[in-house]
């Protein structure tokens, strides 16, 4: 039809042909990094005619199949109807470092205390003040080291993490030392997938939790638009209340996005506290050296996971639609692999800075 | 009667013959003043005394209808104290109840900036602790947080508030206590945009409700025909008029000038430029408002031209119309500001409020199309102390020569009425889908949008674009709702031209389609520049600048296909409905003019462009055709069609262009003779359905126009279109002139034997 307007036959099929017209990311012709960096979101021609060639064979695969043939999920009831949790379970190592050995990290950080800069605690290093203690003895920090010694000694998170950030910044690679305080089963490791990057509807919450040496792994999954408030519920409902959130770029998407969705449905999210946005932390290590800090690059070069066929962020929104509107589950196989691995290098990316810190 | 030196240059260079100059002169007026209302907060009192200010009485009777609850419609002219008018009643209320906000719309940023300085001013005389504040998209993003918490005065704009809908969560608090909105400048929105911004505020409502608040609107509109009817559909709300202007007035003379009256081929852009000149010359700072941008653009270069030569005044003209980038705007302006420059031409864009303050004297080239565009462009004469003059030249087109030969009747002539149309299906079911990203919608929404609204939510729900929950109707569309609808009309985004890769400007789609073709010369800041490539894929239109004398001009076929009649009334031998209508326009090629001089034509090879559309649909009874006082039935026809669209924007606020025609010996639609007069936009904007409220009105003064036009077989001031597609062929001025007539009475003697039977 070209630019003319006379498709406009009836209000649905106009706008859809404008929403298919206009996708929320731009493909770059001849994988030309360069231009890379212009596009709002923007995927490689080769990447993307590799995700497509994907796409078509599994819909071809999956013509005809249930959801139910693709993944093991059970149904939640919820106040305000069901949705379809998938779980998985699997065997995980503690996280390193112990409270007692964090504790010991922390209290040569003479910088916790007020009033102490790079540059003094850099001096009193060198005049033989090793520990937060030794301050204890001068005068100038005698008060001022007491209190922050109390709190360090209190080994309670979110108090440490908030002296940390205050002092030093939310960003600050301590954050991870801190967070050793947290017994393993408070951590809640987030990742959502949304048909756009604000106001439409959040379609899968990955949540996992470390409990009696156990990773439990869960996905909330809206099958269809009605079941996002089932799904948004059941997560909420599947969270300790005192839960510290680890999250890659989630304080400033995953969790805001959620409390728009909680309030777009008149509901009342309850926003957790803590939370630990592993994204600051290695844009605050990494960044130098590193491409981009996407959590795919981090896993390759920080962790040295390599993800096959991997989709990218950007093509997750298409390819959710697509199965819900053909009711084909196959393209959601790919979007709910890629909220899975994740979750996942979440837990892996703070086992590696846990380790880092010790 | 004048003894200023410029208007005496104007009589002895105009005044002959008697009927080219019309002078009158309009006495000022007295302020009127209204007692300080007794209810008003004793620091508003307070402040009112200590400033010496005495509320005129306009002021006083907004307040009062607003404090007992009304919603109002302020209709008085501009600088009439209407900022004083808004700020009582929302201080007050604020003052009392600490919960209490308000919001500010304005169609401008630089207007939003205006008006925050003033708020600011009684914030701070009143002391009380408002913290105004402009939240646009301008203000820096570390600065929004605060606004929001803690500003309980917001300036906006409409573009504004429809990106921070779906943001509602950020903004609960101050939704939650918000008690006023205040929208200046109402009447521009009106037609599309005006039906884009009508169903914004119903979002805006439906969004405050799911915070329980419920504010007062205050509306102020320059004056209307219909404001109060205008105000409803703007808001949905029963509004108030409050219409009794209490500010004083300084005298000022208006001039009309008839270039055609000495001689039929004089040039509309030499005569007025030579008005302009004269002013500049004779020390007054003038403003020349210019019906067309490319008019605007052709008057600035050739007064510079003029001073130029002379090397008196150097650079001191500039043009200024939309579509400049906002540096250049905000240069242009300051230097207008500060007196630097001397003359500026300019397109309806600075009419429409941007505080340039008031000039020494007007100069229009042609009537500006409306009564409200005629009295806003003169408000912009009339500085204190010093003589304003308003001077019109007329143009060879059908409404300016009606009011040259009547200029007494244009000062008793009827507003003309402003056109809302929250039907239009692309605008309706647009925000439907903003809508459903803000609130689930229910069933009980239909009181925003009407009985229509659960059949767009079908077909949009069918296409999955919205999903059923049992929350009410989502969005689950993979792009942002309020990125897919655009405000400004157009359902898609704009055209950019570009120089050598550098953005010179930007134009929507019906204007690139008719402007921006291979080939055509398009002007910007008085230079010429010649489309090379358009890329539609891209929007993207390459320029190469281009030291041309000529402009070029477009040529269209068109066709129309009628669908659904809405309303229509049987006359004897006529029967006029309203009708939903397709569209086709088909550009073939543009003629090159010179100086108003044909000199060559090309063709030019663009896909049509086909839209769904209003019409009013004027059939006519074959006999009435064959009566043998009407030589050439087509002729008639297509002069009679032509005479109807000039005389539309008599009655109906629009523009010639906003407009389009066609008429048939034999239309298929109907099997017989039919003249079609439809809405140019996509979906339609309300006029042709105005126009068939309004078709006695219409018709009597396309009869007017006709039968008093003293050209013999037809003349630009009467049947001759300026944008026919058939060369304004064939064309039979008294045919024409016997059908309208005809179709007058008609209409009348049906209306009294209703009127006697009732």
């Amino acid at each position: 039809m070209g630019r003319s307007a006379g498709a406009f036959l009836d209000a649905g099929t106009f706008w859809r042909q404008r929403i298919n017209d206009a996708p929320g990311y731009s493909v770059i012709r001849h994988d030309n990094r360069f231009r890379a960096n212009v596009a709002r979101s923007s995927v490689f021609a080769s990447a993307y005619q590799n995700c497509i060639d994907a796409r078509n064979t599994l819909m071809h695969t999956y013509a005809g199949s249930a959801l139910t043939d693709i993944c093991h999920g059970t149904e939640v009831e919820t106040e305000e109807g069901i949705c379809l949790r998938i779980t998985e379970e699997r065997e995980h190592r503690q996280l390193p470092l112990k409270p007692e050995e964090a504790e010991g990290v922390l209290i040569r950080r003479l910088r916790l205390v007020p009033g102490i800069g790079p540059a003094t605690e850099r001096l009193l290093f060198r005049k033989g003040c090793r520990t937060i203690h030794d301050l204890l003895h001068i005068r100038r920090f005698q008060k001022s080291a007491g209190e922050v010694l109390q709190v360090i000694e209190g080994c309670d998170f979110g108090s440490v993490a908030a002296l940390i950030a205050g002092r030093m910044g939310r960003a600050h690679p301590d954050i991870i030392t801190a967070s050793a305080f947290s017994p393993d089963e408070r951590f809640c490791f987030l990742d959502i997938e949304t048909l756009g990057v604000f106001s439409r509807p959040v379609f899968l919450i990955g949540s996992a939790e470390l409990t009696c040496g156990q990773i439990r792994f869960h996905q909330f999954l809206a099958r269809d638009i009605d079941e996002e408030l089932p799904a948004l519920l059941a997560w909420r409902d599947s969270v300790p209340p005192d839960a510290t959130i680890i999250s890659y770029n989630g304080r400033s998407f995953d969790l805001p996005y959620l409390a728009d969705r909680f309030a777009y449905y008149g509901i009342d999210s309850g926003i957790f506290s803590d939370q630990i946005d592993l994204l600051h932390i290695t844009r605050r290590l990494h960044r130098s050296w590193l491409t981009d800090c996407r959590l795919a690059t981090v896993e390759e070069e920080v962790l040295g996971i390599c993800r096959e066929s991997d989709l990218p962020g950007a093509l997750v929104p298409e390819f959710y639609d697509i199965y819900r509107r053909t009711k084909n589950p196959g393209p959601l196989l790919p979007v709910l692999k890629h909220n899975r691995q994740d979750v996942l290098s979440l837990i892996e990316l703070l086992r590696f800075y846990r380790e880092m810190a010790g | 009667m004048s003894t200023s030196p410029l208007l005496r240059s104007f009589q002895e260079r105009y005044g002959y013959p008697d009927d080219a100059l019309f002078i009158k002169t309009l006495a000022g007026r007295e302020a009127q003043y209204a007692e300080v209302p007794h209810r008003l907060h004793p620091r508003l009192k307070e402040y009112l005394a200590g400033s010496g200010i005495k509320p005129y009485i306009h002021q006083a009777l907004a307040y009062d209808a607003l404090a007992d609850g009304e919603d109002i419609i302020l209709a008085t002219p501009t600088a009439s104290g209407k900022t004083l008018a808004f700020a009582l009643p929302i201080i007050d209320r604020l003052l009392t109840d600490s919960d209490a906000r308000a919001l500010l719309l304005y169609p401008t940023k630089a207007l939003a900036r205006d008006q925050l300085r003033a708020f600011q001013e009684i914030d701070s005389a009143t002391g009380a602790g408002m913290r105004p504040a402009v939240y646009d998209g301008d203000t820096p993003r570390d600065a929004r947080p605060g606004i929001r918490a803690h500003s309980r005065i917001i300036i906006s704009n409409m573009h504004e508030i429809h990106h921070i809908l779906p943001w509602r969560r950020q903004w609960a608090d101050f939704f939650a206590g918000l008690s006023f909105i205040v929208i200046d400048e109402a009447h521009r929105y009106r037609g599309v945009f005006g039906s884009h911004i009508a169903l914004l505020i119903r979002r805006l409502l439906r969004v405050l409700a799911f915070y329980d608040a419920d504010p007062a609107f205050i509306l102020a509109t320059a004056t209307l025909g219909n404001p109060e009817e205008f105000g409803e559909q703007l808001t949905g709300r029963a509004c108030r008029l409050i219409a009794e202007d209490g500010s004083p007035q300084n005298e000022r003379t208006i001039l009309f000038y008839n270039p055609y009256a000495r001689d039929p081929t004089a040039s509309l852009v030499s005569e007025t430029k030579d008005l302009f000149s004269a002013s500049i010359r004779h020390g007054y700072q003038t403003i020349c408002f210019s019906p067309s941008r490319r008019l605007a653009e052709v008057i600035a270069l050739r007064a510079r031209e003029e001073f130029t030569a002379d090397q008196s005044q150097g650079t001191a003209v500039c043009a200024y119309r939309a579509g400049y980038l906002a540096e250049e705007r905000r240069e242009m302006e300051a230097a207008i500001k500060n007196g630097e420059i001397r003359g500026i031409v300019s397109t309806n864009a600075l009419e429409l409020g941007v505080d340039i303050g008031t000039l020494d004297s007007v100069v229009m080239a042609g009537y500006p199309g409306t009564t409200l565009s005629f009295w806003q462009q003169a408000g912009r004469a009339g500085r204190s102390g010093k003589e304003s003059i308003v001077a019109m030249v007329a143009r060879y087109d059908p409404i300016d020569q009606y009011y040259m030969h009547h200029p007494e009747r244009f000062f008793e002539s009827a507003y003309e009425h402003a056109a809302i149309d929250c039907r239009n299906p692309i605008a309706l079911s647009g925000h439907l889908l903003c809508a459903a990203a803000e609130v689930p919608i229910r069933d009980s929404d239909s009181r925003y949008f009407g009985a229509e609204m659960n059949d767009y939510l079908a077909a949009l729900t069918a296409q999955e674009i919205l999903a059923k929950t049992k929350s009410g109707i989502v969005y689950a569309g993979s792009s942002r709702a309020s990125e897919l609808v655009s405000l400004s009309g157009s359902a898609s985004g704009g055209y950019r031209i570009t120089h050598n890769g550098h953005l010179i400007e930007t134009m929507d789609d019906s204007q690139a389609y008719r402007e921006g073709y291979p080939g055509a010369i398009i002007l910007h800041q008085g230079e010429s520049y010649i489309v090379r490539s358009v890329n539609h894929e891209d929007r993207l239109i390459r320029v190469e600048a281009a030291d041309v004398d000529y402009h070029t001009r477009p040529l269209m076929k068109k066709s129309v296909d009628v669908g659904t009649i809405e309303r229509s009334t049987s006359y004897r031998g006529f029967t006029i409905s309203s009708a939903e209508v397709t569209v086709t326009e088909e550009l073939y090629g543009y003629r090159i003019v010179r100086y108003d001089r044909v000199i060559g034509s090309a063709e030019v090879d663009a896909p049509p462009l086909s839209f769904p559309t209003q019409g009013l649909l004027i059939e006519i009874d074959e006999n009435i055709l064959a009566d043998g006082s009407i030589g050439d039935p087509d002729g008639t026809l297509h002069a009679a069609e032509h005479t109807l669209i000039a005389a539309m924007p008599g009655v109906v606020i629009c523009d010639r262009y906003d407009i389009g025609g066609i008429s048939t010996a034999c239309h298929p639609a109907t099997g017989g003779p039919a003249i079609i007069i439809y809405d140019g936009y996509i979906g339609g904007a309300g006029l042709s359905q105005k126009a068939y409220d309004l078709v006695f009105r219409v018709v009597s003064l396309a009869e007017a126009i006709l039968s008093e036009c003293r050209c013999i077989d037809g003349c630009p001031a009467c049947i001759f279109s300026p944008k026919c597609g058939n060369d304004n062929q064939p064309l039979d001025k008294s045919g024409a002139a016997v059908l309208l007539q005809t179709l007058r009475d008609t209409i009348e003697s049906t209306r009294s034997d209703e009127f006697i039977m009732k």
